[in-house]
């Protein structure tokens, strides 16, 4: 944070070029790493109270503070250690808010007294790097100081050559320090331990990774110095060409080592430069050609290093000597295209648009007559007009090419003519509200231009144009008059007028995207003044900056970014509760927490949310979210089954919450996946219709978003759940159905679209839809009363019945077989069954009779499930001569097939079961003779068991083959009489023993209970003492 | 019986069937709602125990589960959530254990208490209601006396709540605000029949602090003492000590050594951890008082803005800490942020005593 602070001082206050480099990333790093240091050790809270102060702006009551510290030692000891750093530290940031260039001055040379205080005092101190750093960062500025005063127009030839020297002078006397910090630095991780543990030297490794990256930045800073130095040479001065080919070389050896990290990139970017300022654009473009093609475009860091590589590419392809205008025009349009609103005022964007005027004007000052001079000359305005509507070094440019252009010069400022604080805060207040006019137009033409239709896109984005540029323009306006209005402060100037300049700057600090500044003005403005109505409105704006400065998090510095918006937001949270500010501080700090995975602490934040926030319901729908990602992982973990239900259950409840606030209409990411979680939930707990009027709600449900291709739903699995969970409601839906909810159709309807999207992905889809279907069908049957049980026998026949058909396809043809078995198999009534069965039964037989035709193409391994599946049927419907046709015809082709011997033996004992004696014995012994073998093609439960005997994967086979034949010879015996019927059952009583004595363990504890059970009926119906197994 | 067999096995080998490739899938059952103590962190029990609450005392709760009861100290408990309680009176304890009062007040607004439920369930409402409106009234928000006293109706009626020694201190509290520091020690007293040491300590400690506010610093210093003899070896009973070594240290700054109260309050700063808020907004309040009484003004002021900037959820002592700055702001040639503070001051605690002393 401090590192940035430095930079943004150098390149505000100072009027400065800036670095271009990473180089003050080395001291953010270990200031980085300092600030982590934690709160909860017994002393003093010293860290914490100075970062306090200093965010308060009390710079002169910390100095004071941590003069005291030295004369008592109250802190901890490494605080203590590192006092005169973090006096310097203070005094870098108190230079921030000086209104005059001397006292800057005299800050910055205190400043620099205390870092080298602090160096010779503790030269092996963890900080004192970053210390030197800091020293040479001053250094550094004020080389750059004395080349602007050299580059002045005022300055004879003698002098400017003394600014140089002495310019040179001072880059040596960083580059001696900045060398220095790098041998350090590289002593240092040489003397780390190789090995380290990641639990136990945590803070080591924290260590190690820090210095890694800083000397990674040292290696860099050392090449920019002495490119840097090249730059302070004449063109015409050999030394020039030395400097900056060493530069070369020593960006090179940095782009070679790391070209993974940040610092290798722009060591890449820089050998472009060195070779550009040689007077060498071809060799120049080796390089950024290059890294154009490495750089990705959306990266949020390294697309702002392409903005720049792309910039001094255009620049090179505009050289007389390579003249490849069309491709500067092409990479340039397609670069400019893509800009964000954030970037607008952004100096390399504006560098680069300038650039691209410049390469229209030189297109039609070649083609004057040509067909397109119309538009480049137009263009070529248009960019000149928007860059000199910004501060920046393109802004003179842009206006000498407007008057080149033949457009009169419109001063971007307005003239300041106020003489007083009065009538520049009035005149202020004038251009921020014609600013407001002017946004608020930009937002309408933008609604206007996106509703509108090809051809009438025309005008309005010219008047959109227009007024953006009306909006840039009364923006710098407002700028220029409260600077002025800043310089007539006088002490007799009312404090809340004071504030009012405050916070407008603050605002147009925002507005221009310049988030730094306008983050450390409006927390100011809050912190200091909280009871006034500005300190109230800058808080917000402090912390919305403070959000656009963290990003996505990846931004350097982005830990102590995040600390400060928790502390920002905690704060606005308390101090304003209730009122819209604390509400939106507690979105935020939802957020926050959410985004470290903290439920508990949302969920508390969330309960100090106003009920009728408008930022509650997208906050409760986040935690909702939220909970139910850490349940399915602890689910996933094998985690507390009844914890991660109630888990689930908070999360749907908090989703329903929120999806019942939220009070647009329009949709989002977040919504949709909200609404299938909580449709899902609805239709487990058996609701299908609440589950349905969040799919289908208009505009926003994710089934209504899916039927209209909506391209939030683009992703094709996303998209197949929500039709698949739809179709789930609408079949758990019809009992429901009438004349105005016939879900019959919208099932059937979803149903294809299922089929076909299954069939553009393979198919596989499908299977999982029809199993979810089948078990959801069971388990309502299941669960409805016997009154509901007949009508949804119904509803689900006549679904079955249409699916059958209106499809063609295989899939779902073997699907509806199946479940008409599944369906009668769950009803108490045989007729009603015995129907179902039979549709069962003619939808395999169907299936067969096309197979056979050749309009299905099956395996033979689904051929055998197929028919198995039609045999099973005949037998669910009683239609046992059938059955045991059917699985007889399968084993004649199949005849080892196990599971299907099993399933034909069974279905001759289950003909038993229905009063066919006879079928008892062919259960055991097996039936139809084989005319080839002389065998029987059915085997019966004696062969099976023989078959497998001993061996282990058939083990409980093995015992419900031996247990089933003497189920069958008892009750084979029960319809016999006399002798006949004792010796039956004395075979069936020696089945048992014999199996017992064979294998006395009798399949394990269930199995035995059952032939024991089994053992006892038989002693029984003998006469014998019933004693069960031996 | 050979038909429904024959059903039966239709039925389960169907079932088998579509068992084999359907993937498991648990409904969820409906957990039996149960009470939930919650421990206070400084318990070695545990943090949360689950079961039915079978009795209650001002000194423990009994929670049966699974046929186990267990007896869990009044002093140990960080709150209690019952079964069925209706979801005003939750979101109302999570605000007040924020610090959210006025919040807490509009959760429980609307809760209304059936007759058919328990009374326990009665008297936490009403106990929550009244704990909002004291801690309301403590900075300034309600009328402190006649909260007092519907919290003595409270404990009169409830005799058995186990809220009754805060409820007791709340009351204490309420009267120092009053300003009736004799009323405001008769109720500290009972503290000290609690069988815990650190509340027989804590009785001390505020006892001298009502006595030092009344400008007794002799009465108040005996007091300290008596809690400084008392053997201490329990984490909360070392803190109460501790309390009173503070208290001590600004009677001493107010009658007799600054300095030695400054080393005495430096050493307390230095061995205690900075996230007792309570303890340390104490520590610098006294350390803010030493530094005034030796005209050290800066050094007054760092005190202060110890609290002001990093212990401001300390209420009581922001106020004062605010009104302190008010007083030394001009002294240390910063008139503004003088001006500043007292609207701060004004702003966030108007009704209390600090305020009103500003607006002298």
């Amino acid at each position: 944070m401090l590192g940035s602070l430095m930079q943004k001082y150098v390149s505000i206050k100072g009027g400065l070029r800036s670095l271009e480099g990473p180089r003050f990333a080395l001291c953010l790093g270990l200031v980085t790493w300092v600030a982590l240091s934690h709160w909860g050790c017994a002393a003093e809270p010293a860290r914490e109270f100075l970062e306090q102060l200093q965010a308060r702006g009390y710079h002169d009551v910390a100095l004071a503070y941590l003069e005291r510290l030295e004369q008592r030692p109250l802190a901890d000891e490494a605080f203590q250690q590192a006092l005169a750093y973090h006096q310097g530290e203070t005094l870098i940031q108190a230079a921030l808010l000086q209104r005059t260039a001397a006292g800057k001055a005299s800050d910055l040379d205190r400043a620099q007294s205390y870092f080298e205080r602090f160096v010779q005092a503790r030269p092996n101190h963890p900080l004192a790097l970053a210390a030197t750093g800091r020293m040479a960062d001053i250094l550094v500025e004020r080389a750059r100081l004395l080349l602007n005063q050299a580059e002045a127009a005022t300055v004879d030839a003698r002098r400017r050559s003394e600014l140089q020297e002495e310019a040179r002078q001072l880059f040596a006397l960083a580059t001696e320090t900045f060398q220095a910090n790098q041998a350090e630095l590289r002593k240092r991780l040489e003397a780390m331990p190789n090995k380290l543990s990641r639990e136990k030297d945590a803070e080591l490794i924290a260590q190690r990774d820090q210095m890694r990256a800083d000397y990674v930045q040292a290696q860099f800073v050392a090449a920019m110095l002495i490119y840097e130095e090249g730059l302070s040479y004449d063109v015409e001065d050999p030394r020039r060409r030395q400097k900056l080919v060493a530069a070369e070389a020593g960006f090179g050896k940095v782009a070679e080592k790391y070209r993974q990290r940040m610092a290798g990139l722009s060591a890449v970017l820089f050998q472009g430069r060195c070779r550009q300022r040689l007077g060498e654009p071809r060799k120049a473009l080796e390089y950024y050609e290059d890294l154009l093609l490495t750089l990705p475009d959306n990266d949020p860091v390294l697309r702002s290093l392409k903005t720049k590589t792309l910039r001094n590419a255009m620049e090179c392809w505009m050289e007389p000597d390579i003249n490849q205008l069309e491709a500067a025009r092409q990479r340039g349009e397609q670069w400019i295209e893509n800009q964000k609103p954030t970037e607008r005022a952004d100096d390399d964007w504006l560098g680069m648009k300038l650039l691209l005027a410049r390469v229209y004007h030189r297109l039609l000052q070649q083609n004057p007559s040509g067909q397109e001079s119309g538009m480049l000359s137009r263009e070529a305005r248009r960019l000149a007009i928007e860059v000199a509507k910004y501060r920046s070094d393109s802004q003179q440019p842009a206006q000498e090419l407007l008057a080149e252009l033949g457009q009169a010069v419109t001063a971007p400022a307005a003239e300041i003519d106020v003489k007083s604080f009065g009538e520049a805060i009035a005149a202020s207040r004038e251009a921020l509200s014609r600013r407001q006019v002017a946004a608020q137009t930009v937002e309408l033409l933008a609604h206007r231009l996106a509703a509108a239709g090809p051809n009438d896109g025309g005008e309005l984005a010219m008047r959109l144009e227009e007024a953006k540029q009306q909006v840039a323009a009364t923006e710098v306006q407002a700028l220029e008059l409260l600077r002025r209005a800043q310089e007539l402060i006088t002490d007799e100037t009312p404090e809340d007028q004071v504030n009012q300049v405050r916070f407008y700057l603050c605002t147009l600090y925002y507005y221009q995207s310049d988030f730094y500044r306008a983050a450390v003005m409006a927390d100011f403005l809050a912190s200091r003044y909280p009871g006034s109505d500005e300190g109230r409105r800058a808080a917000a704006v402090s912390l919305a900056s403070l959000v656009r400065l963290y990003g996505n998090g990846t931004t350097p510095g982005a830990t102590g970014l995040r600390h400060r918006i928790t502390r920002t937001a905690e704060r606005i949270a308390a101090q304003w509760k209730g009122q819209p500010e604390a509400d939106d501080a507690l979105a935020t700090l939802v957020t926050v927490a959410i985004q470290d995975g903290k439920a508990g602490a949302a969920e508390g934040y969330l309960d100090q949310m106003s009920t009728n926030s408008p930022r509650r319901a997208a906050a409760e729908i986040a935690l909702g979210q939220t909970l139910w990602n850490s349940a399915q992982q602890e689910l996933a973990s094998a985690g507390d089954p009844d914890a991660v239900e109630s888990k689930q259950r908070q999360a749907i409840d908090w989703m329903t919450k929120g999806l019942k606030g939220y009070a647009t209409t329009e949709p989002s990411p977040t919504t949709v996946a909200a609404m299938i979680l909580v449709a899902e939930h609805n239709l487990r707990q058996g609701q299908p219709l609440q589950a349905l009027e969040l799919l289908e709600k208009p505009e926003s449900g994710p089934k209504f978003l899916a039927d209209r291709d909506d391209a939030l739903l683009a992703d094709p699995v996303l998209k197949l759940r929500v039709h698949q969970l739809a179709l789930l409601c609408y079949v758990a839906a019809l009992p429901e159905a009438g004349p105005d909810r016939d879900y019959l159709t919208k099932a059937l309807e979803t149903l294809d679209v299922i089929q076909k999207a299954a069939a553009r992905g393979g198919g596989q889809d499908l299977s999982g839809t029809y199993v979810a279907l089948a078990q959801d069908l069971q388990t309502q049957i299941r669960q409805a009363t016997a009154q509901q049980r007949g009508r949804l026998v119904t509803a689900f026949q006549q679904f079955l019945d249409r699916a059958a058909e209106s499809s063609g396809e295989l899939s779902v043809l073997n699907w509806v077989a199946d479940a008409y078995q599944n369906l009668g198999q769950s009803l108490e009534q045989d007729a009603a069954a015995d129907s179902l069965f039979a549709k069962s039964v003619a939808t395999y037989q169907k299936i067969l009779e096309r197979c056979d035709q050749g309009t299905f193409t099956v395996t033979n391994q689904e051929r055998l499930l197929i028919e198995t599946r039609l045999a099973m049927a005949f037998r669910a419907q009683g239609n046992y001569e059938d059955a045991v046709r059917a699985f007889a015809e399968l084993l004649q082709r199949e005849n080892t097939q196990l599971y299907i011997q099993v399933e034909a033996a069974k279905t001759f004992q289950l003909w038993g079961d229905n009063g066919n004696q006879e079928a008892y014995l062919r259960a055991i012994l097996g039936d139809v003779v084989d005319p080839k073998t002389n065998r029987n093609v059915i085997w019966g439960f004696g062969r099976i068991a023989k078959l497998v005997a001993g061996k282990p994967q058939f083990d409980t086979l093995f015992h419900e083959a031996r247990f089933d034949l003497a189920f069958c010879r008892y009750h084979y015996a029960l319809a016999q009489s006399g002798a006949a019927q004792t010796e039956t059952l004395q075979q069936a009583e020696q089945d048992i023993v014999m199996t017992a004595k064979l294998y006395p363990d009798l399949g394990g504890a269930d199995q035995q209970q059952k032939y024991d059970r089994l053992l006892r009926e038989i002693q029984s119906k003998l006469g014998k003492p019933v004693r069960g197994l031996p | 019986m050979i038909g429904l067999q024959n059903r039966l096995r239709r039925r389960d080998l169907g079932f088998l069937l579509l068992v084999a490739f359907l993937p498991v899938v648990s409904l969820a059952d409906v957990a039996v709602a149960q009470d939930t103590v919650t421990l206070s962190r400084s318990s070695r029990r545990g943090s949360k125990l689950i079961g039915r609450i079978t009795s209650v005392s001002p000194t423990s709760v009994t929670v049966e589960s699974g046929g186990n009861a267990r007896e869990v100290p009044a002093n140990e408990i960080q709150r209690i959530n019952l079964a069925g309680e209706p979801n005003g009176l939750r979101q109302a304890r999570t605000a007040l254990l924020a610090g959210q009062y006025e919040q807490a007040l509009e959760s429980l607004q609307d809760v209304s208490v059936p007759g058919s439920s328990s009374e326990l369930m009665k008297q936490e409402v009403e106990y929550h209601r009244l704990f909002a409106k004291a801690h309301l009234a403590l900075r300034g928000e309600g009328d402190a006396r006649e909260t007092a006293s519907q919290l003595f109706e409270f404990l009169r009626r409830e005799r058995n709540t186990y809220h009754f020694f805060p409820a007791v201190e709340l009351i204490g509290d309420l009267s120092v605000v009053g300003g009736d520091y004799a009323n405001a020690a008769k109720y500290y007293q009972q503290l000290s029949k609690a069988p815990w040491p650190d509340y027989q300590m804590r009785s001390f400690v505020l006892i001298g602090d009502a006595l030092r506010l009344q400008g007794d610093h002799a009465g108040a210093l005996r007091q300290y003492d008596q809690a400084l003899g008392l053997p201490a070896n329990e984490p909360l009973a070392i803190r109460q000590q501790t309390l009173s070594r503070i208290g001590r240290a600004a009677c001493v700054a107010e009658t007799g050594s600054a300095a030695e109260a400054q080393r005495e309050l430096e050493d307390v700063i230095a061995k205690n951890d900075p996230s007792d808020e309570e303890l340390f907004a104490q520590a610098y309040l006294a350390l803010g008082t030493a530094y005034r009484k030796a005209d050290q003004s800066m050094d007054a002021v760092l005190a202060y803005l110890h609290i002001d900037l990093l212990f401001y959820s300390q209420r009581t002592a922001h106020a004062e800490a605010l009104y302190r700055l008010t007083e030394l702001w001009p002294k240390v040639e910063q008139p503004a942020r003088a001006v500043e503070t007292r609207q701060l001051l004004l702003a966030r605690y108007p009704g209390t005593v600090w305020a009103k002393r500003a607006n002298q």
